[in-house]
């Protein structure tokens, strides 16, 4: 394992599960399934998975608005169940979608949020300016809400969420919707109110360059917590290169290579997926199929070959066969 | 209380800040007054009185102001609630009794303001004002307007859409209104019509406002009928908060 590890857990999930029950339109479904894991204080978690793998569930849990149906949820001292109000006074959250009023101004929605925490008066003042200040949003202090960018908007969502200095900040897809300009820039104003403040972040997102930047990534599926690893232990856990074959035939194709190379291809989508190691490299795959290969692809693998290698599935949904 | 704090202001600061929202929350009232007191003005008449139908229907327009108060600000909880503004209240340390009560003011302050507005145009409709039943008509407005807005929130809370709320909105607030005396007298209605209007909690609002035009509130207070009008109607009222408060406790989130 890693030294991430070591220090003493901040936050303790056991055994988690949650049922949502039956309903007129639809049945039972167990959107988490005993999930088992702890966090370092000052870690930053991403969980990785596509919609329905039970992400949401879990970040609505850790913030009390779900009442999980078994298991325990514990962060520092405060256990959730027994105490749901301490657990609120430890967090700071960023929803996927947008908690702020529009018709009112950036400085009027962070204070009234201060407020609801019980920070008022000269604290609140000075608290405001200075995450106004870090975030680069000083200048916008008076704006109505509704005249702001996405991206703006989102950065006054997370100054919302740390103006309450949170010792657990709680991310849910927070960049939804944002071009790829604004995500990095959000990402970039996380980090560094990270390194400011040791808070604790877990975020949930189904972008594999965004789980990629965090300490420790949890994939999830169907409820189930399938791994749990710094991104490159994971990374090489599936070990040598990532190699996509096209071809007309590509049942044909798959079957050939395992009879003559020992080879364990898999049909994602359109393309037979394999991992090569050194004992087999692409060029012997070439010279002896060339002629059934229309396009290859070679690459080192990716947190979504990870997430193949764990569940059979792309993240984005295609199905493995 | 931090919670009922910010959510009072935040609704009063929402509805100064939509202009557009003012003028038709007092335009409405008026051209419904103006326009159905004219067009009944020939046809209609109380028995044994001299009363004008804009008379008549003026404490009728009051009660309707402050329903749709009520709904206007309520219905916004609907989005709020599961997108909006209301999620980072949710997963605050506030207590949820401060989130209803944070809304509920802040609801009957804007419909008392419109009220108030309104009850500036008494003196065409025939009705002397003194500061004395200002007053009590203010007072009790506040009682109707909390219950209607207590009313509100509680459909509200429960509804995932607001095309749920619209429903609820036209098929039981709006018949409770029509049915509560601020269109037409009880007496003189069909039977089945009058057990309706007896069964129907704003009819007595509807009559404690309209006595309350009237009389002065020394008065008001040995009469019966005020009495239990104004009692039925603290008691509706005290029944619309808690079951808010209560349906906020069993549905915290979407």
């Amino acid at each position: 394992m890693t030294e991430l590890a070591d220090p003493p857990a901040f936050l303790h999930i056991d055994q988690l599960s949650h049922r949502y029950p039956a309903s007129r339109n639809s049945s039972a479904v167990d959107a988490l399934d005993r999930v088992t894991m702890a966090i370092a204080a000052g870690e930053m978690i991403a969980f990785l998975g596509p919609n329905g793998s039970g992400k949401t569930t879990l970040l609505q849990a850790v913030t009390t608005m779900i009442k999980p149906t078994a298991g325990s949820l514990r962060c520092g001292e405060i256990d959730l169940r027994r105490d749901p109000a301490g657990m609120r006074r430890l967090l700071g959250v960023v929803f996927q979608k947008s908690s702020l009023d529009i018709k009112m101004t950036v400085a009027e929605n962070l204070r009234s949020h201060g407020q609801l925490y019980g920070v008022t008066g000269g604290s609140l003042c000075e608290r405001l300016d200075q995450v106004l200040d870090e975030l680069g949003l000083a200048e916008r202090r008076r704006d109505l809400v509704q005249s702001l960018s996405g991206g703006l908007a989102r950065r006054v969502e997370l100054a919302k969420a740390l103006i309450t200095r949170p010792r657990l900040l709680v991310l849910d897809e927070p960049t939804t919707g944002l071009d790829p300009v604004a995500r990095q820039e959000f990402w970039q104003v996380v980090r560094r109110a990270r390194e400011q403040t040791g808070v604790t972040v877990i975020t949930s997102t189904h972008m594999m360059e965004e789980a990629a930047r965090c300490d420790r990534v949890a994939i999830l599926h169907r409820g189930r917590l399938l791994a749990l690893d710094s991104p490159t232990v994971l990374q090489s856990r599936v070990g040598g290169e990532v190699v996509s074959l096209w071809s007309d035939d590509l049942e044909g194709l798959r079957e050939a290579l395992n009879q003559t190379m020992g080879l364990e291809g898999k049909i994602i989508d359109d393309a037979l997926r394999l991992t090569l190691d050194e004992a087999v490299g692409v060029d012997r795959l070439l010279e002896e199929h060339r002629d059934r290969i229309q396009r290859l692809s070679v690459a080192h693998p990716s947190l979504d070959d990870v997430f193949v290698q764990f569940t059979g599935e792309h993240l984005n949904g295609g199905e493995s066969r | 209380m931090n919670a009922a704090i910010v959510l009072c202001r935040r609704e009063l600061l929402r509805f100064v800040r939509q202009p557009t929202r003012i003028l038709g929350s007092l335009a409405q009232p008026l051209l419904f007054w103006l326009f159905m007191g004219s067009g009944f003005a020939g046809s209609f008449a109380v028995a044994g009185g001299d009363q004008t139908y804009g008379e008549f229907f003026f404490p009728g327009i009051i009660l309707m102001l402050l329903l749709f108060a009520a709904i206007f600000s309520t219905i916004t909880l609907i989005e709020d609630r599961a997108a909006g503004f209301l999620q980072g209240v949710l997963v605050a340390p506030v207590s949820r009794v401060g989130i209803v009560i944070g809304k509920l003011l802040g609801g009957a302050a804007i419909a008392l303001i419109q009220a108030g507005i309104f009850l500036a145009f008494a003196p065409f409709a025939g009705i002397a004002l003194t500061p004395g039943i200002v007053l009590s008509l203010i007072a009790i407005c506040v009682v109707v307007a909390l219950g209607f807005t207590g009313m509100g929130f509680f459909v509200a809370w429960c509804m995932d859409s607001t095309a749920g709320y619209h429903a609820v909105m036209s098929v039981v607030f709006i018949p409770m209104w029509l049915l509560s005396g601020a269109l037409f007298p009880l007496d003189g209605t069909a039977d089945w019509l009058g057990w309706i209007m007896i069964f129907n909690p704003v009819t007595y609002a509807m009559t404690a406002i309209r006595l309350a035009f009237y009389e002065p509130l020394g008065l008001l207070l040995g009469n019966e009928r005020f009495l239990l009008a104004i009692g039925v109607s603290l008691g509706w009222t005290a029944l619309t908060v808690i079951a808010s408060v209560v349906v906020v406790r069993l549905r915290p989130a979407a």
